[in-house]
């Protein structure tokens, strides 16, 4: 099931390694010996942080280091703030739990359906269900990722929030999703995308944490697009030349004139409908939509980095999530802060692509195209 | 201006609502939604009432913000005018509103149909 193969995952880890050390202690990564468990030269902070969002071969490594240097030192604070939350659960394992708000919206409501438990004869539920499992496979597989914290956190889903809600919001803590109002929208738990975007605004939550306001909050917003869009494509088995590119294909009502929410593909041309108006996606720098509404266009101007995504894709071929899925990853994970920006995203992402494929490699190079092709470099 | 009293009949419960929506998961900005009370069924109406009551809309700060907005969620801008001059505006993040406030705004929001 693991796309990498087992060989190329852990030179992919070791590459990972380096990188972190380089930039986390400036220690030239030659000097360290990847595989030895005793690399006591590496801060405690570091391995904490390795053994909590490194990749799952390299995460295993920082906790023995981690495990050895308590006993050589007998330092338990080392390990203080790891503990259970981080291996109550098995790596692999999921803990999804949904439930049913009956149209009410105090959350989280009554519980239905529980990891493991069988149907249930509400579509809503199964879909909440399934779509969730899906995306938390997918992080895990493709990116060695547990759960939306990295830790092993519970899959929370409420679904028929309040009557006919057109919208489905992750709150920090859990997934919520309407029912939609049968004119404009089908319910809300309908496209794995969707869910896979709530999700991945879990994991930026975790990670970049990105700020939902203006450039920070329209990259928050791309990267849901960009791994809800992975999700269905690695689902589906799909190349890059093979998906849709859409992001909540078939959630419009019939009458809608319109394929889906958004296109990575052709950012602006989701959409066109007398009744809910034209999909305003810009997909380079000169049409940036400036304006108060919408946190400053966090769901109009993500069509530039979305597209970026799209253009770095299609130009390496094969699976999306294979190559330019783990830059947009490590640069989520490792190399944004919570006020960046579209320039930040592009040199994160080029510095990204050049360690994990080298200095100025075709991978790096389509990088560097993309962005300068939205007009952010 | 007018006063109810100079106008005799007056309801003092008919209301002139204006709604707009922005954010969600979708991004859309649909058509504001603008009701009056008075041409609403008088339940409907009542219920409306009720909730600006509940609400206490009148007595909302202007801004209502989250200090950390959730991904998706919806904003709203709700004015609300009242027959006799009593005019008040609201603009707030939904996960920054409190219960009344959202059972208000989601109401107002399914009048949609009815306007």
């Amino acid at each position: 099931m693991n796309p990498f193969g087992k060989l190329s995952l852990e030179r992919k880890s070791e590459i990972t390694l380096k990188d972190v050390i380089m930039k986390k202690s400036h220690v030239a990564p030659c000097s360290i010996p990847v595989g030895c468990p005793v690399c006591t030269i590496i801060p405690s902070h570091m391995l904490r942080h390795l053994s909590r969002h490194g990749p799952a071969a390299l995460r295993e490594k920082a906790w023995q280091t981690l495990q050895h240097s308590e006993r050589l030192r007998g330092q338990r604070d080392v390990l203080a703030g790891l503990g259970a939350g981080r291996w109550g659960v098995s790596p692999g394992s999921k803990r999804r739990t949904i439930y049913d708000l009956s149209h009410d919206t105090v959350l989280p409501g009554k519980r239905v359906r529980g990891e493991g438990d069988a149907k249930s004869r509400d579509v809503h539920v199964n879909e909440a269900y399934d779509h969730s499992g899906v995306t938390a496979d997918f992080f895990r597989q493709v990116f060695g990722r547990n759960s939306v914290d990295d830790q092993g956190m519970r899959l929370d889903s409420s679904v028929h929030y309040y009557t006919d809600f057109d919208n489905a919001f992750w709150n920090g803590a859990q997934m919520v999703y309407g029912d939609g109002d049968g004119v404009v929208f089908q319910r809300f738990t309908k496209c794995l995308d969707i869910i896979g975007h709530e999700l991945t605004h879990g994991v930026t939550q975790y990670e970049a944490g990105l700020a939902y306001q203006g450039q920070s909050g329209a990259l928050n917003e791309s990267f849901s697009d960009v791994f809800g869009s992975m999700v269905k494509q690695w689902k589906k088995k799909q190349t890059v030349a093979g998906a849709d590119w859409w992001i909540g294909e078939g959630l419009f009502a019939r009458g809608v004139r319109g394929d889906a929410l958004r296109s990575l593909k052709a950012p602006g041309t989701a959409y066109d409908d007398p009744q809910i108006g034209r999909d305003p996606q810009p997909a380079h720098m000169r049409d940036y939509v400036k304006g108060g509404a919408d946190h400053g266009g966090v769901h109009t101007n993500s069509g530039i980095p979305n597209h970026a995504f799209y253009l770095v894709a299609t130009a390496l071929g094969g699976h999306s999530w294979e190559k330019a899925g783990k830059i947009w990853y490590d640069t989520l994970c490792a190399v944004l802060r919570p006020h960046a920006t579209f320039a930040d995203a592009a040199r994160g992402t080029l510095r990204s692509a050049g360690i994990l494929y080298g200095s100025a490699s075709r991978e790096q190079d389509a990088v560097k195209s993309a962005w300068q092709q939205v007009g952010v470099l | 201006m007018r006063d109810g009293a100079a106008l005799g009949a007056f309801d003092v419960s008919n209301m002139r609502l204006k709604l707009i929506r922005t954010g969600g998961v979708a991004g859309l900005a649909p058509p504001p939604v603008v009701v009056d009370t008075a041409a609403l069924p008088e339940k409907e109406a009542q219920r409306v009432a009720a909730l600006v009551a509940e609400a206490r809309f009148f007595h909302l700060p202007a801004v209502v913000r989250s200090r950390k907005p959730q991904p998706d969620r919806f904003q709203y801008s709700l004015v609300i005018e009242q027959e006799g001059g009593r005019r008040h505006a609201v603009r707030c993040d939904e996960e920054a509103a409190s219960g009344a406030l959202c059972r208000l705004l989601h109401a107002v929001q399914t009048l949609k149909n009815l306007t």
